[in-house]
């Protein structure tokens, strides 16, 4: 009886000497990242910050931000990452205008029109769409941008090119001389950093030609759309995460510590003294117990 | 000793306890130490759908423009398609393969071809199309029909009144002329008999004759893009058909006719085309003239019946003193017809329209 209980309370001090340790590594963490860090990349955008910040050590794969720069729009400078175009910023769930209700022809005159307010395609139509990846941060983030292509019903195949053209000039899917078939869009991918204050900018182009020699099928596509949605759905992901790999960033600011370098052996080991130091404590009662009783 | 076991006992579960809470304690702070590690991120997705722009043109005609079975005039004398309607009045009869050709006769006619366009297509457009005819005419000169006469003395031969009544022509001739005297041994006399006049009165020729007049028209009846029909004698004394196709096709076939997306095209005023082969013509200086052209027409094509290519063949002739024409010998001599050219030669009308809509880029 005497042993059992020994045993539990030995329990209960590890328990103790653990719960001591966490609670202390926390609450250094906490201490430290509950103070607000101008380095520190926002999960959300923030009240708009002015900026005159220019960064002339973009780096290859990104441009920098200036004041007015072309395609930026009207965007605040809000901190963290943004994903926009020129007409809006981009949340979880955005819809964009890669197509449009309305197309014009090439004398200017609108020939294709939707009758109910749903963006359409049709032969002879095309466009082209701009977004933007911009860093308002003060640190190095890395970046994904992907693209994915969906078509229903499953079984028509679209006479659909589509192409995406990245800000260094080089395409990502097709090229200056023409495009490729629409379900080669879902193999766009593009990864690269984003130094702070830069911004990347990628085109999509998507056409249905009007002549490609297969009138019959454009036609037969037409009718079958009288009774029948035929849909091309595209969806662009951009994925931005902090460069942990960057120690000192643009501006000789460091990167925020989004994890810990603290020395938890130190704490480990403390602990395992600690357990020792209340394990001999225990035994040495013991011997006293048992001396006692003899 | 029962009061110091229940009181180890109490020690024991208040030990346990406190054991159990620090050990519930710990996960939880292990929870938050593992989440404190985790990086910030951000994701955003831009994403768009469109459907196909609707079509949907769709083009029918009611029924053909020429049938091999027509009404009887109570019944409007229009086509049928029904073989055993009782009120035909006017049927083609099997070729010798069987099938049946569209026919025209004196009282037929139609007036339910009509053009029918439905669709709101989403995209601008065009209707662009053509209509080629061919159709016949009567030129306006006398005809005749040369018959076998039982001339065999030249006093019989002198007998005959009309210098000009009298031909000669032997069937191993390939021209015809007037005789300049009797000649008899093996050959044989033809009286050219005038059977349709359309002569003016002074001698010279008259209007051609057109027997089958076609109107275009709105479908209520009002002129089509201001085209005005020919009516009275004008109608059949000039080639309608052709009237009517040069309008179609300055209005389709040269430029076409746009419309804008959105368009009901059921709206769109496609023309209605009607014909008719009058069973008399109201004319009262006509005195029955194409009544008998009309009756040359049909007697014409019943002399070839059971020949599917048939045409009217004609051939220059000279030689014919006072009466220059054309020669039509198809059967022999006997029973051939003399006159101008029915040109074109062939009592065949032709229609053939084209109608396309086509999405304007």
């Amino acid at each position: 009886m005497q042993n059992r209980k020994g045993k539990i309370w030995l329990l209960v001090c590890v328990l103790f000497i653990c719960v001591a340790i966490t609670v202390s590594v926390i609450g250094n963490h906490l201490i430290y990242i509950s103070q607000i860090e101008k380095e520190a990349i926002s999960l959300f955008p923030s009240v708009a910050v002015e900026s005159d910040e220019t960064n002339d050590e973009g780096g290859s794969s990104s441009i920098a931000i200036t004041n007015n720069a072309n395609g930026v729009g009207t965007q605040q400078n809000t901190e963290g990452i943004e994903t926009f175009d020129n007409k809006q910023t981009w949340s979880t769930e955005t819809d964009v205008e890669i197509f449009k209700l309305t197309y014009t022809n090439d004398d200017g005159k609108v020939s294709v029109v939707s009758s109910n307010g749903e963006e359409v395609i049709a032969p002879g139509t095309e466009n082209e769409y701009t977004f933007h990846i911009k860093n308002n941060g003060s640190t190095t983030v890395k970046y994904q941008m992907t693209c994915e292509v969906l078509t229903s019903p499953s079984d028509v195949d679209f006479p659909v090119n589509i192409a995406m053209k990245s800000y260094t000039g080089d395409y990502l899917l097709g090229s200056d001389q023409g495009m490729e078939r629409l379900a080669k869009g879902s193999f766009i991918r593009d990864e690269a950093s984003l130094y702070a204050k830069n911004y990347a900018y990628y085109t999509l182009f998507w056409e249905w030609p009007f002549e490609q020699g297969d009138d019959d099928f454009d036609t037969y596509l037409g009718n079958r759309a009288v009774d029948e949605d035929l849909t091309v759905t595209v969806v662009i992901r951009t994925y931005a995460w902090s460069d942990e790999n960057s120690q000192i960033a643009d501006g000789g600011l460091r990167n925020p510590n989004t994890g810990d370098t603290t020395n938890v052996m130190y704490y480990l080991m403390l602990g395992g003294i600690a357990v020792v130091l209340v394990a001999c404590i225990i035994w040495k009662k013991k011997k006293d117990g048992e001396h006692d009783e003899e | 000793m029962n009061n110091l076991k229940t009181k180890k006992e109490l020690k024991k579960n208040k030990s346990m306890r406190l054991a159990s809470g620090l050990l519930v304690v710990t996960l939880l702070t292990t929870a938050i130490v593992s989440g404190t590690f985790a990086k910030y991120t951000t994701t955003a997705v831009g994403e768009n759908t469109a459907r196909v722009a609707k079509w949907g043109v769709v083009m029918t005609a009611d029924n053909n423009i020429f049938g091999t079975d027509y009404k009887d005039a109570a019944n409007g004398n229009t086509i049928t398609t029904d073989v055993t309607d009782n009120s035909i009045s006017v049927s083609a009869l099997a070729n010798s393969d069987k099938t049946r050709d569209n026919v025209l006769a004196p009282g037929t006619k139609n007036d339910t071809f009509n053009l029918n366009l439905t669709g709101t297509p989403e995209v601008d457009g065009v209707i662009t199309g053509e209509l080629k005819t061919q159709n016949f005419r009567i030129r306006g000169d006398k005809y005749f029909q040369m018959k076998k006469t039982s001339i065999s003395t030249e006093a019989e031969y002198k007998a005959y009144s009309g210098e000009y009544d009298l031909y000669v022509l032997r069937d191993s001739d390939s021209y015809y002329a007037k005789t300049n005297g009797y000649t008899k041994d093996g050959d044989v006399f033809y009286e050219a008999v005038e059977i349709a006049n359309l002569e003016k009165s002074d001698g010279n020729a008259g209007p051609d004759y057109y027997p089958i007049t076609f109107k275009m028209t709105n479908q209520d009846g009002t002129d089509w893009n201001g085209f005005t029909n020919p009516t009275g004698a004008s109608a059949y004394q000039q080639d309608t058909l052709e009237l009517i196709a040069n309008k179609f096709n300055a209005v389709y076939k040269t430029s076409g006719v746009n419309f804008e997306s959105g368009t009901d095209l059921s709206q769109a005023a496609l023309p209605k085309i009607t014909w008719e082969w009058a069973f008399t013509h109201d004319d009262s200086t006509t005195n029955g003239k194409y009544d008998k052209v009309d009756t040359m027409i049909g007697n014409v094509m019943a002399a070839n019946r059971g020949d599917t290519d048939f045409d009217v063949n004609c051939f220059a002739s000279t030689g014919f003193n006072g009466m220059q024409g054309e020669f039509m010998k198809e059967k022999g001599l006997d029973g051939a017809y003399l006159g101008k050219p029915f040109g074109p030669s062939s009592f065949k009308v032709m229609f053939n329209l084209n109608l396309t809509i086509t999405q304007r880029d």
